[in-house]
């Protein structure tokens, strides 16, 4: 058994480093030409964006370290897309340089890829960003990225992932196929920061158990289409999980006068391979939208399912004006153990968009524990101004949290933020 | 009782010549509308880059880029699809609207959000709201379908000097913002000159007037749309470039798939 467990080990080991250098030599040799096509026939455009801001905490941070300071930061994107003869080349890289958190401060390549497309089948490869999904509480069925947690803890940031994809166009729908070389542990914030998951720091070493490692070929197959008033997808993934289930508790044993104490140091994030089949679906019928997203896993620890579904309904041209009022009721239910995140949670939320030149729109929106009645509220506004500015100014209230609630490390961490941003 | 007969006969004549005029009107208008959907039949596929200048009241103005990729209707019955790209305001370059233009049906719609890669799919209800803050609706801005209206014949006029049809058109799509356009089709080439909307109160609210007409081929594109709005006193100019006819798009190019593959 060990022997064969070993010989499938180097056979897989094998086949990862061929496919891992292949992946190299592809995205080099891409990088060549798109460098080497820029003085062919092409057309190249770049864009870029720098913002500043400042978050103001209200409440004294629950853990030592933690700073009570206001946080500012900067961040900037910049991309370039060039259509060229020998394919299209995309880049985007977000960095963000942070006064309190060094792990704040980052860079990652969001995009770096070469796309080609070929009758039916569009082919891809280096590292990009793909979304699935319908619901707006939770982005559920949606596993190709990881999260950036460092960004914020709304998971609607993600880590480029390096890949290489195939998108099959039939009558009948598309189907996405992806190799996944490499597997991007999900940062997380540091010691001196609000939004801590434990009171004893995350540390950045990623520890992969039951056979993922950080270069397993994890695999990922979706397909999606509409049929009249349905738009549906289904995905299936296998391979290295893209959110730690558990950490690893690290520390040393002290000595007390009531004897040896262990004392935990960091928490280290484990990453195993998990299985995951997903769908979503959603029903358009004139101003109400039906959405359904569920999931099922098995891998880490007991198999088992998640789903988030709700509607979504707008008020057009509320009161004759122009402004439209959108109504969002959502329910999630994650089947892992209490201890999870919207496990049993209910989100409602408004969106008031203005219509107007400058953009000006307020989103406001709640969860609300089903069972604790713990309560997190967010509430965003934004508008355009100057026509290359924009600012946002959002707010987070963590109110009535129970105790024995995940979300409790976080009780402490309401704030205000003002941002603005500058686009080129 | 000669007399009688000869009175009732002349109320049927009259009555018959009433309901037959009455029935031309609406055939006449619907054969004008007919006329000038036909002369835009078959263009295939066309690309094109505009300019949206929107003006408020005092008369300040900001500019908005696009480009719209337009595929004409395979068969009869079918709508035309597009897709509209904003390049300007800068916040929000890259998103993109496909619409599948449907007669019977609701039209289908999905917008794609770059940042963060996600295509979601909209209600296209939103008949009467505003297009991207601009005086023109989403309606107003739909590439036209005839069998979405029913029609009636007014009269003759003039605008700009070029003698026009005058038709009226009655939306049979729900949630309209209109209970009526009126539309002046000049009589030699057979293309909108003119629209005048009425509002649900059947209060004149906007006009559409279409300007630097050029030829292409066989088919007239208008370049320069400005819509009043006579109500707030707002108005948008939509300054087209040069019509691409050629730009090589293909069903598949117009596929919800493609949204997120798109530049």
């Amino acid at each position: 058994m060990r022997v064969n467990g070993f010989r499938h080990a180097r056979l897989t080991t094998f086949f990862q480093v061929s496919f891992r250098a292949a992946f190299i030599a592809t995205f080099l040799t891409a990088l060549t030409c798109a460098f080497s096509s820029a003085a062919l026939a092409s057309e190249w455009d770049a864009s870029a964006s720098i913002a500043a801001e400042a978050r103001v905490y209200t409440k004294q941070a629950a853990f030592d370290q933690q700073e009570d300071e206001p946080q500012l930061s900067l961040f900037s994107t910049i991309e370039l897309d060039g259509d060229t003869e020998l394919g299209r080349f995309a880049f985007e890289a977000f960095g963000r340089l942070d006064s309190v958190d060094d792990r704040r401060t980052h860079l990652d390549i969001r995009e770096a890829f070469w796309q080609q497309d070929y009758a039916d089948v569009d082919v891809l490869v280096g590292v990009n960003k793909v979304f699935w999904g319908v619901a707006e509480s939770r982005h559920l069925v949606n596993i190709i990225n990881t999260v950036d947690a460092v960004e914020y803890i709304d998971g609607e940031d993600f880590l480029g992932q390096p890949m290489v994809n195939l998108d099959w166009y039939t009558d009948v729908g598309k189907v996405s196929v992806f190799a996944l070389p490499w597997h991007r542990a999900q940062p997380f914030v540091g010691e001196k920061s609000r939004f801590r998951v434990a009171p004893v720091p995350v540390s950045n070493e990623a520890q992969y158990i039951d056979g993922a490692s950080e270069d397993y070929l994890s695999l990922a197959l979706r397909y999606s289409h509409y049929f009249g008033d349905w738009d549906v997808g289904a995905s299936f993934f296998h391979g290295v999980s893209r959110d730690p289930s558990t950490f690893e508790v690290q520390g040393a044993v002290a000595q007390t006068p009531d004897g040896p104490v262990f004392v935990p140091e960091s928490l280290v994030p484990v990453y195993e391979l998990i299985n995951q089949a997903g769908l979503d679906a959603q029903l358009t019928t004139d101003d109400w939208l039906y959405k359904v997203e569920a999931i099922v896993r098995e891998g880490q620890g007991d198999t088992f399912a998640a789903t988030v579904g709700g509607f979504e309904y707008t008020l057009y041209q509320l009161f004759d004006s122009d402004k439209d009022l959108g109504l969002i009721l959502e329910y999630n239910y994650d089947g892992r153990d209490p201890d999870t995140v919207l496990n049993n949670d209910v989100f409602s939320g408004l969106r008031l968009a203005w219509n107007d030149t400058q953009s000006t729109e307020l989103l406001v929106g709640a969860f609300v524990d089903a069972k604790d009645a713990s309560t997190v509220l967010r509430a965003e506004a934004s508008r355009r101004f100057f026509e290359h500015w924009t600012a946002s100014l959002e707010a987070q209230l963590f109110a009535n949290i129970d105790q024995d609630n995940v979300i409790d490390s976080f009780a402490q961490d309401d704030f205000v933020t003002l941002s603005v941003e500058y686009y080129f | 009782m000669k007399i009688l007969i000869t009175a009732a006969l002349v109320a049927t004549l009259s009555l018959t010549s009433m309901s037959a005029s009455a029935q031309s009107t609406e055939q006449r208008g619907f054969e004008i509308a007919q006329q000038n959907s036909e002369s835009n039949e078959g263009f295939g596929s066309t690309q094109v880059d505009l300019t949206m200048i929107l003006r408020n009241k005092a008369g300040n103005e900001v500019a908005r880029e696009l480009t719209i990729q337009t595929l004409d209707h395979k068969a009869p019955g079918e709508g035309d699809k597009s897709l509209t790209t904003f390049n300007s305001p800068k916040d929000v370059e890259g998103t993109s609207m496909l619409t599948h233009i449907k007669i019977e049906d609701s039209d289908d719609q999905w917008l794609y959000l770059p940042k963060l890669k996600r295509v979601k799919r909209i209600s296209s209800s939103n008949k009467s709201g505003p297009f991207m803050g601009s005086e023109f609706a989403f309606e107003d801005f739909a590439s036209f379908e005839l069998d979405k209206f029913t029609y009636k014949y007014i009269g003759d006029d003039t605008v700009d000097g070029l003698a026009v049809y005058v038709v009226e058109r009655y939306p049979t799509y729900g949630k309209s913002g209109y209970v009526r356009q009126v539309t002046y089709i000049d009589t030699k080439d057979v293309q909108t000159r003119k629209v005048d909307y009425y509002d649900r109160k059947n209060a004149l609210l906007k006009t559409l007037t279409l300007k630097d007409y050029r030829l292409y081929g066989e088919f007239w594109r208008a370049h320069t749309l400005e819509m009043v709005n006579h109500q707030t006193g707002k108005s948008t100019v939509m300054s087209y470039g040069e019509y691409d006819f050629e730009p090589g798009l293909t069903e598949g190019d117009f596929e919800k798939g493609k949204l997120s593959n798109a530049r």
